[in-house]
């Protein structure tokens, strides 16, 4: 490529399908775009594919993604790029191109937090534009028990107006005052019943699983228990 | 607890302040009509314990009266802890919305603080239980209710505030068990097992799948990747065997290994005819020194083998001497061994002649022994045979005997006859006497008259003595006569001549056993063993006087055998002497003859050389010569050898240089096959982006491993809750309802004592009424009944909670409207009896009936 002539005039656009960069120390290195090919080869512009994602190599050469998405790896819709070229440095413009909007995204909470606002900040006000969101929420830090059950109630009362809602508690944390029990019971049985998943789930020669397992049942159990019966 | 008083203000009907102030601590009874207020003033007292200031679901809204405004509730009440007064104020307004609790006259808390302490009055203890109040709210006797037949009969108990449901965890505990059921029954069957086409089992098996799948990938990726591999290093290997730079050092390599092997190829020949020159110089040195050494071999044999002949003549004539000496020697030792032999011969006879004579002297002599007692045994004999007649001839004992007792009964008849006879004793004192017959009787003397008598006296007259009836001397002659006749059968006259023969026989007895003794003495086995024994012993002829002693004749005999021990030993020493010298003479004969033969051979040896020694020095100056050649030719070869390339390693290196372009050939064929096979598969993996596939298997294989985690942690998290759950009730039924269904046992006795209530222990309701052997479902039961065994129940659970301590009032709204006349005065005894251990708040519209209920009657007051 490097050797073959170009008439007067004419545009060299490259177009490849793979890697620019190896994964592995053993790779053939010849099974590799070099990311300078662009320049070794006197291309104007070099569109290659093979990442989901839009990706920018150098100003002649990108992969543009790919034009409806199927997996929550990259963050927003499919897309494609429009390039013009003049003979300059390429002009590339990133133009929408799928119906679904994938997000991924991470929550962070500390006790008295105010979950609903934190989780609408991801919620569109428009039910409609939920349809074709899939939304995977992540949380993570330490709410109290009331509060992750509004957490979790929040997200309920959404999620059926989604495309895909999924509500990821396993990394976030209850914090249990006694107060919070009572909510479940002040006494009898049903209090009992919490009483032991709190020790459980603070039970520190307990092994991590056991005592997320306890925590969990108990979050479970205060939601229930909110509910009416 | 115990409530002292109650004040309303702006509570539904109660818009002015209206209180209840003498609340006693036993039975409390407000009879009062219908929309007096009654259940107004329930409402209000537990909404006042239970319903924070700042809640307005309904029941507290339904407190504010039709006009408006805020309703306030102060309630005085007692604890363990002290005298509390709570004031609670429901506002829609923030701003009036209270609550203070005093204790002991004195604020100790407001609005939030308050809230909390009156919950922590009111809170069910750690350990679980029921809180401080029950309650019967009116009508709720399970009549009205329209819903199923469990929340029905489950709002029976449900009149208890909810205590009884904390207790057991009721209808919230059965509601969320449900649910958590219904939940994991999504993912596991009723054994605990994944359910099929659930979402636990749809998680494993889509993981399973795909981990099928990615393994199957990963084998695949793993081919292409040592496809990839081997093509990489095949294309390495040919650029490098292709190299022309690579092909031209190969062609010359094998070019100038060929050229040094033809210079060594033609050394080699030049070194062969060297080694053969070499080869012939040995031959002829080797040849001339063989024959040299032959002769001079022979030479010396012939000198020695003279000399051993000579040597074996000497030693063949010595041993022939030695055997002379040893015949000699056998000759002398044979003779005096068969003389020491006839003596020894001689000795032995005399010995025996002498033991023969020593045994006949003693067999004399025993005979003689037992002839002496043979004779001593016939005399014993004879005088035993005769003194057994004369034994014989004696009466025998048995006569004696007999004799000798019946004259010892005549004398003892005698004596008895005369000592009882008449006797007389005279004493005389003149000159006259007593006669009988002539002679006159002695005085002072007995005289027996035992056959009577006729006695003169002297100038008296005569005086007859009668013997009178049974004299004793027909016993005296009975005996005699007795006597008589035992003699005369023993055939003797008198006692006189049997005692003589008596005697005699004795005697005779006493020779028969000195006779019987010595006849034992002389021959204890008898006479005819005696003789037996004498004529065993052998006659012997008179003995040899000349003869020695027998002691002498073995001392001579000893000596004589001694002698001939001694001969015997020398003989064999002379035996075993010719032997040896009988051995070395054969050996110097067969010595003699094999140095005779050996001198033979080695003069044959040298036949035909008249001299020897000459011929030897000769050809000693021969082989010199020979030697001087093979040294000058070995030189030679040696330089030779050591020029000469080694034309084996210059083959190898000539044949490895060829096989290197060969192989190079060979391995370009090969590498080229199999970059076409490899190229082929690749392109084909390529084709199927088995890469892409499995980067794509992985990542959903990852969310597959996320989904089942999720799926098993749900389950695990529903598990554990409903272990916990059920964990918790069953604590709690074996904790509280046992003690409440004890507790109910005497009170329902109050009212059907002959009947037995059925209740179901986990969910403490009843059941069934067992009746006369009748059971009747709760359900069917009459209103009345079902709202006492009801009121039973609550009554039991406070009693339970005052033994425990915890004593909480029991409020009662209309609890009994069901409940006939009759049964209505043993419900009140049931709880005037009640009312002495807790405190009991009785509301009721029905004044007449509840009159005789007695306890306190209360009042609404307007307040101040």
């Amino acid at each position: 490529m490097p050797g073959a002539a170009t008439p007067e005039g004419a545009l060299r656009i490259g177009l490849a399908h793979g890697r620019v960069q190896s994964f592995h120390e053993d790779a053939d290195t010849r099974d590799i775009i070099p990311p300078d090919r662009a320049a070794s080869a006197g291309l104007d512009y070099l569109a290659l594919g093979d990442w989901h994602g839009a990706l920018t190599v150098d100003p002649r050469t990108q992969y543009s993604g790919t034009p409806e998405r199927d997996r929550f790896k990259h963050n927003g819709p499919g897309t494609c790029l429009v390039v013009t070229l003049d003979g300059g440095v390429p002009h590339v413009e990133t133009v929408d191109t799928g119906r679904f909007d994938w997000q991924d995204v991470d929550l962070n909470f500390t006790p008295d937090a105010d979950v609903n606002t934190a989780l609408s900040g991801h919620v569109p006000q428009d039910a409609a534009k939920r349809r074709d969101l899939l939304l995977t929420v992540r949380t993570n830090g330490t709410l109290r028990l009331p509060e992750k059950g509004a957490l979790i109630a929040s997200g309920k009362s959404v999620a059926d107006s989604f495309g895909l809602f999924r509500l990821l508690t396993d990394d976030l944390s209850t914090e249990v005052e006694a107060g919070d029990l009572d909510a479940i019971a002040t006494g009898g049985a049903l209090r009992s019943a919490a009483d032991a998943l709190r020790i459980e789930a603070e039970n520190e020669t307990a092994s991590e699983d056991d005592r997320q397992i306890a925590a969990r049942a108990l979050d479970r159990l205060w939601n229930l228990s909110q509910e009416d019966v | 607890m115990q409530i002292h008083s109650v004040r309303l203000d702006n509570v539904r009907r109660f818009t002015g302040p209206v209180e209840i102030t003498n609340i006693g601590p036993g039975l409390n009874v407000l009879s009062a009509h219908n929309e007096h207020g009654k259940s107004t003033i329930f409402d209000a007292l537990h909404a006042a314990f239970f319903l924070d200031r700042k809640s307005m679901r309904a029941d507290v809204a339904s407190l504010i009266p039709h006009s408006g405004g805020d309703p306030e509730v102060t309630i005085s009440f007692s604890t363990a802890a002290g005298r509390w007064k709570l004031l609670k104020r429901w506002s829609r307004a923030a701003s009036r919305k209270e609550v203070k609790l005093w204790k002991d006259d004195v604020l100790v808390g407001q609005e939030d603080q308050a809230e909390a302490m009156l919950a922590d009055i009111l809170k069910a203890p750690k350990a679980g239980g029921p809180a401080g109040l029950l309650w019967v709210r009116q009508g709720l006797v399970g009549l009205e209710e329209k819903g199923d037949e469990q929340n029905v009969r489950r709002d029976l108990l449900s009149s208890v505030t909810g205590e009884v449901e904390a207790m057991t965890g009721g209808r919230r505990m059965d509601a969320i068990r449900a649910s958590v059921k219904d939940s994991l029954s999504r993912y596991l069957t009723s054994t605990g097992r994944p359910k099929k086409d659930g979402d636990l089992a749809q998680a494993q098996e889509n993981l399973q799948e795909l981990e099928e799948r990615h393994a199957g990938l990963q084998s695949a990726v793993r081919d292409l990747g040592n496809d990839l591999g081997e093509r990489r290093r095949l294309r390495r290997e040919l650029e490098e065997i292709e190299d022309p730079k690579e092909k031209d050092r190969r062609a010359a390599t094998l070019r100038e290994a060929e050229a040094a092997l033809a210079d060594a190829e033609r050394a080699a020949e030049i070194l062969h005819g060297a080694r053969e020159t070499e080869a012939r110089a040995k031959a002829q040195a080797d040849g001339a020194k063989e024959r040299l050494d032959r002769l001079t071999k022979a030479i010396a044999e012939r000198n020695l083998a003279e000399e051993a002949l000579q040597t074996a003549q000497k030693s063949a004539e010595l041993a022939q001497d030695r055997l002379s000496a040893a015949d000699t020697f056998f000759s002398e030792a044979t003779s005096a061994q068969k003389a020491a032999n006839e003596a020894a011969e001689s000795a032995r006879a005399v010995s025996k002649a002498a033991t023969r004579a020593q045994l006949a002297a003693t067999s004399q002599s025993r005979r003689t022994e037992l002839q002496n007692k043979l004779s001593a045994a016939e005399a014993a004999r004879a005088e035993l045979e005769k003194a057994k007649a004369d034994v014989a001839l004696g009466p025998n004992q048995k006569a004696v005997e007999r004799v000798r007792e019946l004259s010892q009964a005549v004398e003892v008849a005698r004596i008895s006859a005369e000592s009882s006879a008449p006797s007389i004793t005279l004493s005389y004192t003149g000159d006259g006497r007593v006669r009988k017959g002539s002679e006159p009787l002695q005085e002072a003397t007995r005289i027996a008259l035992p056959d009577g008598a006729e006695l003169d006296l002297d100038g008296i007259g005569r005086m007859v003595v009668q013997p009178g009836a049974g004299s004793l001397t027909d016993a005296v002659s009975k005996a005699e006569t007795n006597l008589s006749a035992a003699l005369d059968a023993a055939g003797y006259g008198n006692r006189a001549s049997l005692d003589e023969a008596a005697k005699l026989r004795v005697a005779a007895e006493d020779r028969v056993r000195n006779a019987t003794a010595n006849l034992k003495a002389a021959a204890p086995d008898g006479i005819e063993a005696l003789q037996t024994l004498i004529a065993a012993i052998p006659e012997h002829a008179e003995s040899d006087v000349n003869l020695p002693t027998v002691a002498e004749a073995e001392e001579a005999e000893g000596a004589a055998v001694d002698a001939l021990s001694d001969a015997n030993v020398e003989l064999e020493r002379a035996r075993t002497a010719k032997d040896l010298a009988h051995q070395e003479t054969t050996r110097a004969s067969a010595e003699l003859s094999a140095a005779m033969e050996r001198q033979t051979r080695a003069t044959q040896n040298l036949e035909g050389i008249s001299d020897p020694e000459a011929d030897a020095a000769s050809l000693e100056v021969e082989v010199t010569g020979l030697r001087a050649e093979l040294t000058k030719a070995t030189e030679d070869r040696v330089v030779l050898e050591a020029d000469a390339p080694d034309a084996s390693a210059l083959k190898i290196t000539r044949d490895r240089a060829k096989t290197a372009i060969e192989n190079s050939r060979i391995r370009v064929e090969d590498i080229r096959v199999r970059l076409a096979e490899l190229d082929t598969r690749i392109r084909a993996s390529a084709s199927d982006a088995v890469e892409e596939e499995l980067a794509d298997v992985e990542e959903k294989r990852g969310q597959a491993q996320a989904s089942l985690l999720a799926v098993e942690t749900e389950v695990a998290v529903l598990s554990k809750l409903l272990e916990a759950l059920d964990a918790a009730r069953e604590e709690a039924r074996e904790r509280y309802v046992e003690p409440v269904l004890s507790e109910l046992r005497p009170l329902i006795d109050l009212l059907w004592p002959e009947a037995e209530l059925q209740i179901d222990a986990e969910t403490v309701m009843p059941t069934k009424l067992v009746r006369r052997g009748t059971e009747e479902d709760f359900d069917v039961l009459s209103g009345g009944t079902r709202e006492q065994i009801a009121l039973l129940v609550r009554l039991a659970f406070a009693q339970m909670l005052a033994k425990d301590g915890r004593s909480a009032p029991v409020i009662l709204d209309d609890a009994i409207v069901y409940t006939d006349d009759e049964r209505i005065e043993t419900m009140f005894d049931t709880l005037n009896r009640q009312a002495l251990d807790f405190q009991v708040i009785v509301f009721s519209c029905r004044q007449r009936a509840f009159r005789d209920l007695g306890g306190t009657q209360l009042t609404i007051e307007a307040a101040s």
